[in-house]
C-alpha cells in the first residue's frame, strides 16, 4: 500500500434536502422520530486507487458528483459512508485565489493563503523565491492585490499553488483561465510535477489535458463510476453519452468493442469502411498524400424512404482533439435512401495535410439538419491511419499549411 | 482544537490583525482610528455625564467618575457583543473557504474573537491613559483587566461557536442574536448601577452570565477592588462551559455544516 497516493473505498455522500428550513427544526424537536427530509446521494460507492506519480482524469456531466468527490478528497466535506486515504499533502486548485484578500499585498497574500492551506510559515519562506520567479510579478509584490489585473491575479495564484510541492495535486477546471501562454506554462508545470512523482487528479470537460496527462480516467454519472479505463477510451465513452443525451429518443444503445464505440438508433448503419489511395487499401500515408475514405451504409426497415441523410467523418489526433471534420450536409450534397436493398457508398476524397503521427477516423450518419438531434449511427475510431514524415519535410506541427516564403531587403521600418 | 489553532496560528493572527487594519482602510490615518474611536467615545461619555446629565456614583462623588464607570463596563461589552454578533455569521461569511478547504471551522470564529479581544485591549489602554491623565487614580487592580477581558472573549468565543453552528441551519439566528444582544446590554448594569434597580429586578444580574465579567472590570477600574473569589470562579467556569458546550455542538453537527453552506 505504500505506493498508493490516493485510495477511495466505497465513498458515498448523502445530502439531506429540506424543502423548508423549519422542517429541520421539526426533525430536531422530535429528536429524529419525524423524518422531514429527502436524501440525495451525490456519490454512491466510488472506489479507485491512484498510485504515486500517476494521474487520474475524472469526467462526467455537470452535477454528476465530480466536485463532491474532490471536496471529500481534499477534506472539505465528510463522506457519509466509505473511507479514503490520501498519502501525503494534498493541494487543491478548486478555485484559484480563493483565499486572496484584495487589500493585502501580493507577498502578504502568499503567506496568508499558504497558512490557510495549512503550510508552515518556514516552508513558505523556503519556497518563496520559486513562487516569485514563476509568477514573474517581482515588481508588483508589495502592491495590494486589488490593483492587479485579472491575469496577474491568476498568475500569482497558480504560482503559489504550483510551487508548494504537494504530494497529491487536484486540478478542477481551473486551468481554463488565463491566456494561452499562461495555460501552456501551467501544463508544462503539471508535466514537470508529474515527472517529479506528484500524483495529479484532473477534472475537465476538455479531453486534451485528460488524454495528455492522465494514466487512467473514470467517468462519473449520477454519483457512480460508470466507466473506467484508459483516458482516450473514457473520453470517447463520455462524448458518446453526451451526444446521446442530446436526442429525445432513449434508444442510443452504446456498444463498445476493441476501442470502437458505436451509438445511435441504428435506423441506418455504416457496415463497412476503408481508407485507400487510388484504390489501394492502406493505412500509412505521407504528408499531403491524396486519400479516400469510403463508407458503406445500409438502411433498416425503420428508415423512411427519401428521408434526407447526412454522412460525415472526423479526423482526430492521438489526444482525441478533432482536427478536421465535414459532412454531406455542409457540402450541400443530398443523400437519401432510395432502395433498402442497395447500399449507399459515400467516398470522401481528402488530401492528408497532416503532420507525422497517428490519427483516428470517426464516421457518422444522422438526420440532415444543422444541429442533428437524431443520430442513426456514430462510430468512434472506425479506422485509423498513420502519417509518415517525408524525407524532404519542411514543417513541424500537426497540420500542413502550404506556405510561400518571400524575402526582400528593406532600408528601414 | 488546540492543535488546530497552533497549526493555523499564523492565519488566525494575520487575519485578526488584518481586520483591525482594514476596518478603516482608505482613510487617511487608517489604523489610528482603532485608537481614536474609543478615545472619542470616552470623551463624549465624560462630557455628557459630567456636564449635562450630572450622574454621580454612590460613594464616588468626583465629576468624571460616572463616565469612567460607564466606560469600564461598556468598552468590554462593545467588543464582547461584536465578537458574538460577528461570530454568529462566521461560518456563513467564510463559506467559500469551508466548502473548498479542509480548514477547521472554529478557526474563523477564533479569528473574530481574537480581533475583538485586540480591539478591547486597545480600548482599555486608551481608557488607562485617559484615567491617568485626568487624575482619577489608578490602582494595581488594573492588573485584573487583561484577565477579565480575556475570559470575556473566551465566553464570547464559546457562544459564537454555538450560534454560528446553529446559524448555518437556521439563518434567522443571526437576526435574533442582534436583537437579543441589544436587550442583554440593558439587562446588565453597564449604563446604570446595580443599586438603582428595583428590588424585584435584582435577581436578573445574579443569573446574568456576563455580569461577573462586567462587574470585575468596574470594580477594578472604578472602585480599585480585586474581584471576589466567587466572581473569579464564575468567570472561569462560565467561559470554560461556554467553550466546551459550543465546541461539542460544533463537533456534533460538523459533518452537516459544510453541506449546508
Amino acid at each position: 500500500m505504500s505506493d498508493t497516493a490516493v485510495y477511495a473505498d466505497n465513498l458515498s455522500k448523502k445530502f439531506k434536502v429540506y424543502k423548508k428550513p423549519y422542517h429541520r427544526l421539526l426533525e430536531w424537536a422530535s429528536f429524529g422520530s419525524l423524518n422531514c427530509h429527502e436524501d440525495f446521494w451525490a456519490l454512491k460507492n466510488v472506489s479507485f486507487r491512484l498510485k504515486k506519480g500517476e494521474s487520474l482524469g475524472i469526467v462526467g456531466p455537470n452535477g454528476a458528483g465530480k466536485s463532491t468527490l474532490l471536496k471529500i478528497l481534499t477534506g472539505a466535506l465528510f463522506p457519509t459512508a466509505g473511507s479514503y486515504s490520501v498519502n501525503g499533502r494534498v493541494v487543491s486548485l478548486l478555485e484559484l485565489g480563493t483565499g486572496f484578500h484584495p487589500e493585502l499585498t501580493g507577498l502578504q497574500n502568499i503567506h496568508n493563503s499558504a497558512s490557510l492551506l495549512g503550510f508552515e510559515p518556514s516552508y513558505v519562506e523556503k519556497k518563496l523565491n520559486d513562487i516569485i520567479e514563476f509568477s514573474g510579478l517581482k515588481d508588483f509584490l508589495d502592491r495590494p492585490v486589488k490593483t492587479y489585473s485579472s491575469g496577474m491575479f491568476v498568475r500569482l495564484a497558480f504560482s503559489l499553488f504550483a510551487n508548494l510541492d504537494p504530494d497529491v495535486y487536484i486540478v478542477d477546471e481551473a486551468l481554463a483561465v488565463g491566456d494561452v501562454f499562461f495555460q501552456q506554462k501551467c501544463y508544462a508545470k503539471l508535466e514537470e510535477m508529474r515527472n517529479n512523482g506528484v500524483s495529479i487528479i484532473i477534472v475537465s470537460h476538455d479531453p486534451a489535458p485528460i488524454v495528455k496527462f492522465c494514466d487512467h480516467a473514470i467517468m462519473i454519472d449520477h454519483g457512480s463510476i460508470v466507466y473506467s479505463g484508459k483516458p482516450d477510451k473514457v473520453i470517447e465513452m463520455y462524448q458518446a453519452k453526451e451526444f446521446g443525451k442530446r436526442g429525445h429518443e432513449q434508444d442510443y444503445n452504446i456498444t463498445v468493442s476493441e476501442g470502437n464505440i458505436i451509438y445511435g438508433n441504428r435506423n441506418c448503419e455504416i457496415i463497412k469502411s476503408n481508407i485507400h489511395s487510388n484504390g489501394q487499401e492502406k493505412n500509412t500515408f505521407f504528408t499531403g498524400e491524396q486519400a479516400s475514405i469510403d463508407l458503406y451504409l445500409k438502411c433498416s426497415d425503420k428508415m423512411a424512404l427519401n428521408e434526407p441523410l447526412n454522412i460525415g467523418f472526423q479526423i482526430k489526433n492521438r489526444f482525441g482533439s478533432v482536427l478536421y471534420g465535414t459532412n454531406t450536409f455542409w457540402n450541400k450534397i443530398e443523400v437519401s435512401c432510395k432502395n433498402r436493398h442497395n447500399l449507399i457508398k459515400c467516398s470522401f476524397h481528402v488530401c492528408l495535410n497532416l503532420g507525422p503521427g497517428e490519427y483516428t477516423v470517426s464516421a457518422a450518419v444522422a438526420e440532415a439538419k444543422r444541429h442533428a438531434e437524431t443520430i442513426y449511427y456514430w462510430s468512434e475510431n472506425i479506422t485509423k491511419f498513420q502519417i509518415l514524415e517525408k524525407p524532404d519535410s519542411n514543417f513541424g506541427g500537426e497540420v500542413f499549411l502550404p506556405v510561400q516564403i518571400s524575402l526582400t531587403e528593406v532600408p528601414e521600418l | 482544537m488546540i492543535r488546530e489553532f497552533i497549526q493555523y496560528r499564523r492565519y488566525i493572527f494575520s487575519n485578526a490583525i488584518g481586520e483591525l487594519k482594514f476596518k478603516y482602510v482608505g482613510s487617511t490615518i487608517g489604523v489610528f482610528w482603532n485608537v481614536l474611536n474609543p478615545f472619542f467615545q470616552i470623551l463624549i461619555f465624560t462630557f455628557v455625564f459630567s456636564n449635562i446629565m450630572l450622574a454621580r456614583l454612590p460613594g464616588l462623588e468626583s465629576k468624571g467618575s460616572f463616565a469612567i464607570y460607564l466606560c469600564s463596563g461598556l468598552l468590554g461589552w462593545i467588543s464582547f457583543s461584536e465578537c458574538v454578533t460577528r461570530g454568529t455569521n462566521a461560518f456563513m461569511e467564510n463559506g467559500t473557504f469551508l466548502k473548498k478547504l479542509p480548514i477547521p471551522e472554529h478557526v474563523f470564529v477564533a479569528q473574530i474573537s481574537l480581533s475583538a479581544l485586540m480591539s478591547a485591549a486597545v480600548s482599555y489602554s486608551v481608557l488607562l491613559v485617559f484615567v491617568l491623565v485626568t487624575g482619577h487614580g489608578v490602582a494595581l487592580t488594573w492588573l485584573i483587566v487583561p484577565l477579565s477581558i480575556g475570559l470575556m472573549q473566551l465566553f464570547g468565543f464559546g457562544l459564537s461557536l454555538f450560534f454560528s453552528t446553529i446559524n448555518v441551519f437556521f439563518r434567522d439566528v443571526s437576526q435574533l442574536i442582534s436583537i437579543f444582544i441589544g436587550l442583554w446590554m440593558w439587562m446588565t448594569p453597564i449604563v446604570y448601577t446595580k443599586d438603582i434597580l428595583p428590588e424585584s429586578f435584582r435577581w436578573i444580574s445574579s443569573v446574568n452570565p456576563i455580569y461577573p465579567f462586567v462587574n470585575s472590570l468596574q470594580n477594578a477600574i472604578v472602585f480599585h477592588q480585586w474581584p471576589s473569589r466567587s466572581n473569579l470562579f464564575y468567570m472561569v467556569i462560565i467561559s470554560f462551559i461556554s467553550v466546551v458546550f459550543g465546541y461539542s455542538v460544533l463537533l456534533f453537527l460538523r459533518k452537516e455544516i459544510r453541506d449546508n453552506l
